[in-house]
């Protein structure tokens, strides 16, 4: 099933990225100039992949790709087959029989028709269409783009998956602490976010004002905030707890706000907690935002005074980029992708307690010089390294290596 | 004539080479083991990542050991390592592989972190090209070094040492050889992108010529 998508120009992001990272890429495009690239992955729709793919594409063809993506097809056993590896594959323990694997060949030999042929990449993305690379001919460069973290995989599945990884000619991973041993080169390619969707787009002071006035937030006095689902990895009791070791030297506002919780019980469970660890305190406000409330995170994202994710264990952490972006100073647990985006002292703080992390809220609390300064590195860190036309280029670099011999070191250009 | 100056410029992509650190000791096995290619890349792209932070940057082995190991007088002795002092990939490896053996001393053992908090070691791979900026002049080469992207200087002016096996840049180089501006080359030589950030230094180069 092929997805159309609006246009986008390159030059639309010279406003944050300068025109001279504009025309570097352009330049360095140019070698790719009339290639053709064939995306697959499971779902057009939800998901960070295809929130990626929507700009990828339309941006590579910007700068004169033949870029496609499609979307391969499965029926619900198929996609309850690949839910039990996805939690497998991040370390889960879901029981996995013979018939699992036999209803993943099976879907995966009837989206063979999806490829097209003669393309000069294939760009997989995932598990679920990873199989698909037994049917690739003689021509064409095969990628396969891992969005998960592999590290603690459950042998069973990586073991069935493997064979199929080790036929591309290259992976991308988000981090390197996400990659496994594999014979072919492993690039390192972290995602980005996207400065002009309502997540991350300028906003009005007066519009961040109603937004805390709809939650009766008290926009004078300092706000700590953390925006994560009410899960026990992102450790929102803990965060109450540094909060109430710091409130009473430093007068502020706790906001926890995230999803929804309504059809995830263990959500529920832990909402319940964090309700309970706030008790009566008026100045811990617990927003339970619906999964669009990206105005809303937006606004609070612009009038925090400090932003804090405690995570005990992560992803990439696009949440702290989100940050970052709105020129906040974040204090984060020392793990995940948020290891690779605070730069400890310079951007944020790297925390690993309660203690720890009162201790910093209370240092960026009574420093707004130091809080001003490390906003500003967080910005720029985040402008040069996490937004789309450098995720882009790593794209063009990863296509080009492919294309020019995976295994150089340097590759001279003309 | 002198022959022209061509401005290249140069983009990396990363990757993982397999090879991941726990502890001071697994670093130092590591580092005896890695490619030259992911030494130089721990040693000098920081400089790129972290260019706004000028004074501030430590070379990637250095911020792991201050940050995460928490091994405050090693990081001290790590960031201590100045990369432009190597012309040689394999001096800069037996430095850092001798600098941790004598902190360590004979101890076999030292503190380790968990597997979400090691040190994995990444390569680039670079791609050059030209970035159409051609000149002739000491002239047009102040204009256009002021123009160059931060990739092109750091092509010229990190990168070129290694390349050329001498302590010399491109820019330095150029202009001795070709148009006998000793004196210019010397004071360009002298500047260190760990003092100015990367992304200025095309004017700093610009003022001194």
């Amino acid at each position: 099933m092929p997805i159309e998508l609006p246009k986008k120009s390159l030059d639309d992001y010279a406003r944050f990225v300068g025109a001279d990272e504009i025309r570097e890429i352009r330049t360095l495009a140019k070698y790719l100039h009339g290639a053709s690239i064939q995306h697959i992955n499971s779902t057009a729709m939800g998901g960070g992949v295809a929130e990626l793919l929507g700009y990828l594409i339309p941006l590579m063809r910007d700068l004169g790709m033949d870029a496609q993506w499609d979307v391969m097809t499965g029926n619900p056993e198929f996609f309850a087959v690949t839910k039990s590896f996805h939690n497998n594959l991040h370390g889960g323990a879901d029981e996995i029989t013979p018939e699992m694997y036999r209803a993943f060949l099976d879907t995966t030999e009837r989206n063979i028709g999806l490829l097209r042929s003669g393309v000069d990449f294939e760009a997989i993305h995932d598990p679920q269409p990873v199989g698909l690379v037994k049917a690739r001919g003689g021509k064409g460069n095969w990628l396969w783009r891992c969005h998960i973290d592999l590290s603690e995989a459950d042998l069973r599945v990586w073991g069935f998956l493997r064979p199929f990884v080790d036929r591309y000619d290259a992976a991308i991973f988000h981090l390197p602490d996400y990659a496994k041993e594999l014979s072919i080169p492993q690039n390192v390619v972290p995602p980005a976010i996207d400065p002009m969707t309502e997540k991350n787009a300028e906003m009005e002071p007066s519009e961040i004002r109603s937004v805390l006035d709809k939650y009766q937030i008290d926009p004078k006095l300092p706000i700590v905030l953390q925006v994560s689902r009410f899960d026990r990895l992102k450790d929102p009791v803990g965060v109450i707890r540094a909060f109430k070791l710091v409130v009473h030297s430093h007068p502020c506002q706790l906001i926890l706000a995230g999803g929804g919780a309504s059809d995830d019980p263990e959500g529920e469970r832990v909402l319940a907690e964090v309700r309970e660890a706030a008790g009566t305190d008026s100045r811990i406000h617990i927003l339970a935002l619906p999964p669009n409330a990206h105005r809303e995170i937006n606004a609070l994202q612009r009038g925090a005074t400090v932003v804090v994710q405690k995570s005990l264990r992560e992803g990439f952490g696009l949440v702290v980029t989100e940050a970052m972006w709105k020129a906040k100073p974040v204090i984060g647990g020392a793990v995940g992708g948020i290891r690779r985006q605070i730069l400890h002292g310079s951007t944020g703080y790297l925390v690993h307690t309660v203690e720890g992390t009162a201790f910093r809220i209370r240092q960026l609390l009574g420093n707004p010089e130091l809080r001003e300064q490390m906003g500003r590195n967080a910005k720029q860190y985040v402008t040069e390294n996490f937004l789309p036309p450098i995720y882009l280029k790593k794209w063009v670099m990863a296509l080009l290596s492919m294309k020019h011999g995976a295994r150089e070191s340097v590759i001279n250009l003309t | 004539m002198p022959a022209p100056f061509l401005f290249q410029s140069t983009a990396t992509l990363t990757r993982y080479t397999g090879f991941s650190a726990d502890s001071a000791r697994s670093l130092q096995r590591c580092l005896a083991r890695v490619s030259g290619a992911s030494i130089y890349y721990h040693l000098h792209f920081n400089i790129f990542r972290r260019h706004f932070l000028t004074s501030e940057i430590i070379n990637d082995f250095a911020r792991w050991v201050w940050v995460t190991l928490g091994d405050e007088p090693l990081a001290e002795q790590l960031a201590a390592v100045d990369p432009f002092e190597f012309v040689k990939i394999h001096d800069a490896r037996t430095r850092l592989i001798s600098l941790i053996g004598d902190y360590l001393g004979q101890a076999d053992y030292g503190h380790a972190v968990g597997a979400r908090q090691r040190f994995y070691f990444q390569e680039g791979q670079s791609f050059t090209f030209p970035t159409g900026q051609v000149v002739s002049s000491a002239d047009q080469f102040r204009e256009e070094v002021r123009k160059a992207p931060a990739e092109s200087i750091f092509y010229h002016f990190v990168v070129a040492p290694l390349r050329l096996g001498t302590k010399d840049n491109d820019f330095s180089s150029w202009l001795s050889s070709e148009l006998g501006l000793d004196k210019a080359a010397a004071r360009i030589r002298a500047l260190s992108p760990y003092e100015t950030d990367l992304f200025k230094l095309g004017g700093k180069i610009a003022e001194l010529l």
